[in-house]
């Protein structure tokens, strides 16, 4: 990790130590580094602002109550904390939709072909590994994995869309997966 | 199961693509199972940074605002720790404190939908509380005892000849409906499940005496997702 990335995960752990104790301004200060990351992420789960919106309220107010459950011992940076509670919360909204109580049309349908951004200050080597990694791999399963991670889709929906059986999409994804795993290590 | 099985498990819980059996067996295991949870988290570490590279995008000052004013409104005891905040049991004062946020989320312009629904997991959970919140700034207020729930409609009007009527939205299952009301009453039922992450609830406006088939028929007047603080 750069010395950037190293001096920006110190400061983000040092400020949610002061969001645990109900420091306001910290909470602020913690608001105004990450939302647009983590906007980012709600807006691309749901390919909705006002969705988004509404769930990086619900992100923050969570970071608020929950802050003292960060633990920077287990080795998990913050922004990964942060980035996993924005996706799950943007994820459980998209089933909801997707569950047919509310139509989010456009949303359904989208297909995951977003690149990995490259202009971010805070992209890591880590990062760049698995953008890496996961182009090492064959494309269906590239392709149904990054689905998968943004879309709270189904095995069965990945296969529909492919248009492959779904046994052949579990193979290619599992395949992949581990795959990805070793490359990862490696 | 042999750990190579229970790693593509964790793996597919992680990307979210588990559902039925599959999904109720992997959060099983995830409680039970110290070693399936590490596995999960190394997966969340390995597939996270596809987050985390996600291009930046800045959200509306407006978000801000209603973080702030529902933040500053339960940290009148900033003092005290976040941990005794959180966790201890929920006096009274904290029903007051969250209708005043409530409030005060609503006082904003806010064209969406929904508000936070918060459920805390205490020693004693003896009360928890929620909200779900309207477009036009009316909404129903839910406090939870341990084996009841009670729905507090404020400021709501509904169009004469409806009631509405609050369902349970659960992955992967159907809608459940929990129980018709009306405005200015209270409706007091028993949750049909534990509450649990991925849970949220909704209020529907239906025909007198409520759907009349198990789906909801008429439009969504406010929606909220469990969240387990």
């Amino acid at each position: 990790m750069d010395d950037a990335a190293t001096l920006a995960r110190a400061e983000l752990t040092a400020c949610l130590a002061r969001v645990a104790a109900s420091d306001h301004a910290a909470l602020e200060y913690l608001y105004k580094q990450t939302s647009a990351k983590l906007f980012g992420i709600c807006n691309r789960i749901l390919s909705d602002k006002a969705a988004a919106e509404d769930v990086l309220q619900e992100v923050y107010l969570i970071v608020w109550n929950r802050a003292t459950q960060f633990d920077p011992s287990r080795g998990v940076s913050p922004i990964t904390w942060l980035a996993t509670i924005a996706r799950n919360r943007a994820l459980d909204r998209r089933r909801a939709y997707a569950r047919g109580f509310v139509p989010l049309d456009e949303a359904a349908d989208i297909a995951d072909t977003v690149p990995l951004a490259d202009h971010s200050v805070e992209i890591t080597e880590r990062d760049q590994r698995l953008n890496a990694c996961l182009s090492g791999l064959d494309d269906r399963a590239a392709r149904a994995i990054r689905e998968a991670f943004f879309g709270g889709v189904t095995y069965q929906m990945l296969a529909t869309r492919a248009n492959i059986p779904l046994a052949t999409m579990k193979s290619l994804v599992r395949r992949g997966l581990m795959q990805l795993k070793t490359c990862l290590e490696t | 199961m042999t750990p190579e099985p229970q790693d593509i498990l964790a793996s597919e819980y992680v990307l979210g693509l588990l559902e039925g059996e599959a999904l109720r067996e992997a959060e099983a295991l995830l409680h039970a199972n110290a070693g399936f949870a590490a596995l999960v988290q190394s997966w969340e570490r390995r597939l996270m940074p596809l987050a985390e590279t996600t291009p930046e995008l800045p959200p509306p000052p407006q978000v801000w605002r209603r973080i702030a004013a529902a933040t500053r409104a339960n940290s009148t005891d900033a003092t005290q720790p976040a941990g005794l905040r959180a966790r201890g049991g929920m006096p009274t004062g904290f029903i007051r404190t969250r209708r005043g946020m409530f409030l005060a989320v609503c006082g904003s312009a806010v064209a969406a939908l929904v508000v936070v629904v918060t459920m805390s997991i205490s020693p004693q959970p003896a009360r928890q509380i929620a909200m779900l919140k309207n477009r036009d700034g009316g909404g129903f207020i839910v406090a939870q005892t341990k084996t009841d729930m009670i729905i507090t409609p404020s400021h709501i009007t509904l169009p004469s000849g409806h009631v509405a009527e609050l369902w349970l939205l659960a992955p992967n299952h159907a809608p459940q409906a929990i129980g018709v009301f009306q405005p200015g009453h209270s409706l007091d039922i028993k949750l049909p499940t534990t509450p649990s992450p991925g849970l949220s609830l909704a209020v529907s406006l239906e025909p007198p005496g409520g759907a009349p088939g198990p789906t909801p028929t008429g439009p969504i007047i406010a929606e909220g997702v469990i969240t387990i603080l």
